[in-house]
C-alpha cells in the first residue's frame, strides 16, 4: 500500500472507531510506514504496555487493601 | 575524562573574536574539573559510569553539523528563546553575550551529560532486550516478527535518544520504567494479573465480562478510564462497606437504648471500629485515584476522586489538544474536514465577500487562518500507538499547504 492508501484506510478504520483494528492494521502494515512513523508506534505500544502493567499493579494493590478492609469489617460485625 | 581544549566558551569556537579566551580557559578547565568528580549513574541499571568521550566542549559540538543540531534539539528544551539566540549568533558570526555564554556552559554541561545517558540506553537495548519487550506486549512480538529483533532495537533506539533530547520528564519516566522491564516479563504473578484482577473486581461486583471489556481493546488510557468508570459505578465494597457502618451504628444505638450498660460497651467499640472503617476507606479511596497516576492528569484524577467519594459522573477537564483515545482522534478528523467551513464563518465575520474586490483582507484572513490552524495541529499531542498514526495522517500539512487549501 502506498501512503495515500495507507491513510484512506486508517482514516476508515478511525470512523469505525475500532481501537484494536487499527492496531492490528498498524501491526499489519508496519513496514509500509515512514521510519519515523514506525519508531513512534513502537514506542506506544510499549508505552500502553508498561502504563497497563502499572494500572494492574495499583489496581490489585489498592483492591487487596480493600479485602482486608472486608475481612476486619466482617470480623468486627461479628 | 575532562579534555584539554584552547576554548571552551561559546563565543570562541568558531572564527570569531578570540578576546577573553584566557578567562574562557580558565572557565572551561573550573567546569572539567567539576565533571571528574561528580558521580554519573547508567540511566538503565543504575550503575556507576564514566564520562568517557561525552566531556565535551563548544568547538566539538559546534564543528560537527550533527553534534550541532542534536544540541541546539536539548537546548531548545532548557528555554528556546535563548537556544535561538545562540543559533542566530552563531550564525551571524556575532560574539556571545555573557548571559548567552552562561547559558551555553550551563545547558552544555547537562547537553554531555545526557549523551553520555543516550549512549549507555542505546548499547542497553540490544536484540536481547527486545526479546523482553516483545514477551509483554503481542503488537511489539508481531512487528519483531515481521522486522526482527535488530531493526526493531535500532527503532527503539532512535526514539528513545530522540526522547531524552526533547522531552525531560517523560524520558527519566521511561528510563525507570525500563529499569523493571527484566523483573516485569520475567515475573509469573504479573503475567498472570489479567486474571487475578478480574476476579478481585468480579468480587467486588464488577462482572468480568464487564472488566474484559473495558480492557479487551483500546490504548492502555482507555482502559484505564473505562476500568476507573466500573469502579466509580460498581464500588461495590465501598457501598457495602457504608450500609454495613450505617446499619451498625443503629442496631447499636438501638441495643444501647433498650439493653443499657452491655450495649454501651458495644457501642463504644463500635465507635472505633467505625472510626478505623472510615479511614481506611478514605485511604482505600485515595489508593484507587493512584491507580491513575500514570498517564492521567493530575486534574483528571482529582476529578475520579471526587466522584468516588461523592457519587456522580467523571468529567475529564484535560486540555482538548491531548489526544487519548479512538475518539478524541474522530474529532481531529472532523475538525480538519470541516475546515474550509469554519474558514468561511471567518470571513463572514470578518465581512469579506467578495475575494476578488477585497483581495487585501481576504489575502490577510487567509493567512491568519492558516497560522492558527497550523499552530492547532502542532498542539496535538498523542499518547500511545495513536502518537504514531497522528504523525502519519494529520501533522503532515505545512502552514503553506494548510493557506492553499483555503478557497
Amino acid at each position: 500500500m502506498d501512503h495515500a492508501a495507507l491513510r484512506a484506510e486508517l482514516e476508515r478504520l478511525i470512523d469505525a472507531g475500532d481501537t484494536g483494528a487499527l492496531k492490528k492494521f498498524a501491526t499489519d502494515h508496519f513496514t509500509e510506514f515512514p521510519e519515523n512513523v514506525q519508531g513512534q508506534l513502537l514506542m506506544g505500544f510499549l508505552q500502553e504496555t508498561l502504563d497497563g502493567a502499572e494500572l494492574q499493579k495499583e489496581g490489585i494493590d489498592a483492591i487487596q487493601k480493600l479485602e482486608a478492609l472486608n475481612a476486619e469489617t466482617l470480623e468486627s460485625e461479628q | 575524562m575532562a579534555k584539554s581544549r584552547p576554548c571552551a566558551g561559546g563565543s570562541l569556537w568558531h572564527n570569531g573574536a578570540m578576546a577573553g579566551m584566557e578567562n574562557m580557559n580558565s572557565f572551561g578547565r573550573s567546569k572539567h574539573k567539576r565533571e571528574d568528580t561528580a558521580e554519573h549513574l547508567h540511566p538503565i541499571t543504575g550503575e556507576k559510569t564514566g564520562m568517557e568521550d561525552f566531556d565535551r566542549v563548544g568547538e566539538d559540538i559546534f564543528t560537527d553539523k550533527e553534534a550541532q543540531a542534536r544540541f541546539f534539539k536539548f537546548a531548545e528544551q532548557e528555554d528556546q528563546a535563548m537556544a535561538q539566540s545562540i543559533a542566530e549568533s552563531l550564525h551571524g558570526d556575532i560574539v556571545l553575550t555573557k548571559q548567552q555564554n552562561d547559558f551555553f556552559e550551563k545547558t552544555r554541561e547537562k547537553y554531555n551529560l545526557r549523551s553520555m545517558e543516550i549512549s549507555h540506553m542505546q548499547e542497553h537495548l540490544t536484540p536481547d532486550q527486545l526479546e523482553l519487550i516483545a514477551r509483554l506486549n503481542p503488537e511489539i512480538a508481531s512487528v519483531v516478527g515481521k522486522i526482527g529483533s535488530e531493526k526493531a532495537a535500532e527503532l527503539f533506539r532512535r526514539e528513545f535518544g530522540h526522547l531524552a533530547l526533547t522531552n525531560e520528564a517523560e524520558y527519566k519516566k521511561m528510563m525507570k520504567r525500563l529499569q523493571n522491564l527484566e523483573k516485569l516479563a520475567n515475573d509469573k504473578g504479573v503475567q498472570e494479573t489479567d486474571r487475578t484482577v478480574g476476579e478481585l473486581l468480579t468480587k467486588y461486583n464488577i462482572s468480568m465480562d464487564d472488566y474484559e471489556k473495558a480492557t479487551a481493546s483500546g490504548s492502555a488510557t482507555e482502559k484505564q478510564a473505562n476500568l476507573h468508570k466500573l469502579i466509580v459505578r460498581d464500588m461495590g465494597y465501598l457501598k457495602r462497606a457504608g450500609f454495613a457502618v450505617a446499619n451498625w451504628t443503629r442496631q447499636s444505638d438501638i441495643g444501647w437504648v433498650l439493653i443499657g450498660e452491655e450495649s454501651s460497651t458495644k457501642l463504644r467499640m463500635g465507635s472505633d471500629v467505625i472510626q478505623k472503617v472510615l479511614h481506611a476507606r478514605d485511604t482505600h479511596l485515595a489508593g484507587i485515584g493512584k491507580v491513575l497516576k500514570a498517564t492521567l492528569t493530575p486534574e483528571l484524577q482529582l476529578e475520579v476522586q471526587r466522584a468516588m467519594m461523592k457519587g456522580g459522573e467523571v468529567k475529564d477537564q484535560r486540555a482538548e489538544s491531548t489526544v487519548m483515545s479512538i475518539q478524541e482522534t474522530q474529532n481531529i478528523k472532523s475538525e480538519i474536514a470541516s475546515r474550509q467551513g469554519r474558514f468561511e464563518e471567518e470571513l463572514k465575520k470578518r465581512k469579506i465577500i467578495d475575494r476578488t474586490r477585497q483581495a487585501v483582507d481576504f489575502e490577510k484572513a487567509k493567512e491568519e487562518f492558516a497560522t492558527q490552524e497550523f499552530k492547532k495541529q502542532e498542539s496535538y499531542k498523542g499518547q500511545g500507538v495513536i502518537a504514531g498514526l497522528l504523525t502519519f495522517l494529520f501533522t503532515l500539512k505545512t502552514k503553506d499547504d494548510i493557506k492553499n487549501s483555503l478557497t
